[in-house]
């Protein structure tokens, strides 16, 4: 079986699946509703992720703190201020993104697994802020918005979020700056002498995906029309993004889109079926993509020349995919 | 007069505390030197032991006998680790071990969760306190010292005097010339990452004699845990002391100023901190044991 699409086929295709996601709030029941709502967000963040990590090779444990910035940026603005939510969550993934310029400059200095442990250390850190922070973020208490009234307009939110992430990832795809970008994963001190800005390539990423996490915060905190420190700031959302995104693929444009369908699925099973059990299950899943599939499931399909796309370098061979910044082996 | 008491008291608990956390920053450090891996999982280890030990004082072991048990089980665990998982992505980018280990560390943590759920427990023996003039001392936190101690001094012996020790400092100093001259390397790196999960696993029981504990423990034990590797120097083991030392310092001090999440404050700014000013320490450090 080989699969081959035009560029103008691939471009039908969104348009019939943009269609067809559009029409569901319309369509199925409530409870589809929040499933399809949840599953966007999952595609959004995994997304986010596989910019950060998938393209330049900086394993981020910790991309849930800009969600969390996001979160609370959102549920304070509507709080005190009485914004708009929409307004307010693209306030809040502005602050996030303006949060990254900073961060991404200090943080991306670090190599492998400092850049991990930072991120991972700046997520809880956060989270521990915001539970001492009362003045502003109400502590553990957490702050209460008003219900939500249509669902459809969150849903058509996380969709947007959605394609955007999707589109900016299918651009980076395709262009020399996305090039760029991956010189900084198969060789960052090789493109540094090449003459390209590696660290403007790093930061950018890292803020545009801060920018999606942002977003995805805001409109999670007025879905739940609540906030306190563990919903602004969910590990167990931190760990499923990663694992969407390596499941898919990190560093291809299908691949979150891919992983978090899939894993979205299972989830809402393993929810249903184990509660207790659900991330004893990522943990030996995620070691089992790492071990046999590092290069996930778009990986898998290149390997075995069922797909023909234009040539992705960073699947051609397996290593390649996790290429680490620092090239240490 | 009984300010520079207080102090001289903070002091001494500061140093008590590096003691215990130089043990498990020395396992995280041998690792490193030998695998060239961070094992994100290390807290996670730590936990382990912590709870094995609790688990085994519920059916009536004494838990100074419980920490050798500890120690064996954990040094299984960790060859098994190392054998199946590890040593499989060894010669890999470092993105593979790190998300491999970061796995391994969601596993241990949600099967803690599972065993032993999230309240916070703890194992209260020996509790009185020493009396040395005007300063107290609590026995526990004594006896733990002297045990670190004893370990670190066993296990810095055993790295530079023993044939052993002499395979893992050739293998962390060049590991192809160590396997040219016939030393194999892959038996090397189970054992070192079986010593590291020991030396992880006794600190956890340390740590459940010393403090409350649940079974997310290994979050905020990996930070500091890094911080103090990092703040040391790689392979350093000297360093490692030192590293130990700043952190409980700062950890006790900010403890005893202000409140527990603030002394979390303080250890992520210096972790950040020392991440920042020498962020060529990191890799380029010293390799040698």
């Amino acid at each position: 079986m080989k699969v081959r699409l035009s560029l103008l086929q691939q471009f039908g295709l969104f348009l019939i699946v943009l269609l067809v996601l559009a029409l569901v709030p319309a369509l199925v029941s409530t409870y589809l509703v929040t499933f399809f709502l949840t599953l966007l967000m999952y595609i959004a963040l995994a997304y986010s992720w596989n910019f950060i990590s998938g393209y330049t090779g900086y394993i981020s444990f910790g991309q849930i703190a800009l969600f969390g910035i996001g979160s609370y940026s959102c549920a304070i603005l509507i709080f005190k201020w009485n914004m708009p939510w929409l307004l307010a969550a693209a306030t809040g993934s502005l602050i996030a993104g303006a949060f990254a310029i900073p961060l991404g400059l200090i943080m991306l200095r670090l190599k492998g697994p400092y850049f991990a442990v930072g991120m991972m250390g700046l997520f809880q850190f956060l989270a521990a802020l915001a539970a001492t922070w009362k003045s502003l973020t109400n502590g553990a208490t957490g702050i209460y918005l008003p219900p939500v009234s249509a669902l459809a307009y969150i849903y058509f939110a996380f969709l947007g979020l959605a394609v955007v992430l999707f589109l900016a990832t299918w651009k980076l795809e395709h262009s020399v700056f996305g090039l760029r970008l991956r010189t900084v994963k198969e060789d960052e001190e090789g493109a540094e002498s090449l003459g390209i800005n590696t660290t403007f390539y790093k930061v950018f990423a890292f803020v545009v995906s801060a920018l999606g996490c942002g977003f995805a915060g805001g409109i999670q905190v007025f879905y739940v029309s609540y906030v306190d420190p563990t919903t602004a700031f969910p590990a167990v959302l931190n760990i499923t993004m990663i694992i969407m995104a390596l499941l898919g693929g990190m560093g291809t444009y299908w691949g979150p889109l891919i992983g978090a369908v899939l894993l979205g699925q299972v989830s809402e099973f393993l929810w249903a079926h184990f509660p207790y059990f659900h991330l004893i299950i990522y943990g030996c899943l995620l070691a089992f993509i790492i071990m046999f599939m590092p290069s996930g499931i778009m990986g898998y399909f290149h390997k075995r020349k069922m797909l023909r796309g234009e040539g992705n370098p960073s699947l051609t061979n397996g290593s390649a995919a996790l290429k680490p910044a620092n090239g240490n082996g | 007069m009984q300010d520079s008491l207080l102090i001289l008291q903070v002091l001494i608990n500061g140093l008590l505390l590096a003691g215990v956390y130089g043990v498990a920053a020395i396992g995280l450090n041998l690792i490193f030197g030998v695998l060239r891996v961070a094992n994100i999982a290390h807290g996670d280890f730590m936990m382990l032991g912590a709870f094995i030990v609790y688990t085994l004082s519920g059916l009536g072991l004494s838990p100074l006998i419980g920490i050798p048990i500890v120690g064996g089980i954990l040094f299984v665990i960790g060859l098994l680790t190392e054998r199946f998982l590890v040593e499989k992505v060894v010669s890999q980018p470092m993105a593979y071990s790190l998300l491999l280990l970061y796995a391994v560390s969601i596993l241990l943590r949600n099967v803690g969760l599972n065993l032993w759920t999230s309240n916070y427990v703890s194992l209260n023996i020996l509790p009185g306190s020493l009396h040395i003039g005007p300063l107290a001392i609590p026995e526990i936190r004594l006896v733990v010292f002297i045990i670190a101690v004893g370990l670190t001094v066993a296990f810095t012996f055993i790295l530079n005097k023993t044939t052993v020790g002499k395979t893992i400092r050739a293998s962390i100093q060049h590991p192809d010339l160590a396997g040219a001259c016939g030393i194999d390397v892959r038996k090397v790196r189970a054992l070192t990452f079986g010593v590291g999960s020991l030396l992880a696993g006794i600190t956890g029981t340390f740590f459940i004699m010393l403090f409350s504990v649940n079974p997310e423990m290994g979050d905020m034990m990996i930070l500091k845990l890094f911080a103090i590797v990092i703040v040391g120097g790689l392979g350093n083991y000297m360093g490692t002391f030192a590293g130990a030392l700043v952190i409980a310092m700062a950890e006790t001090f900010t403890g005893f100023y202000g409140t527990t999440q603030f002394s979390d404050v303080a250890v992520f700014s210096i972790f950040l901190l020392s991440l920042i000013l020498r962020p060529q320490g990191l890799l380029g450090g010293r390799k040698t044991a």
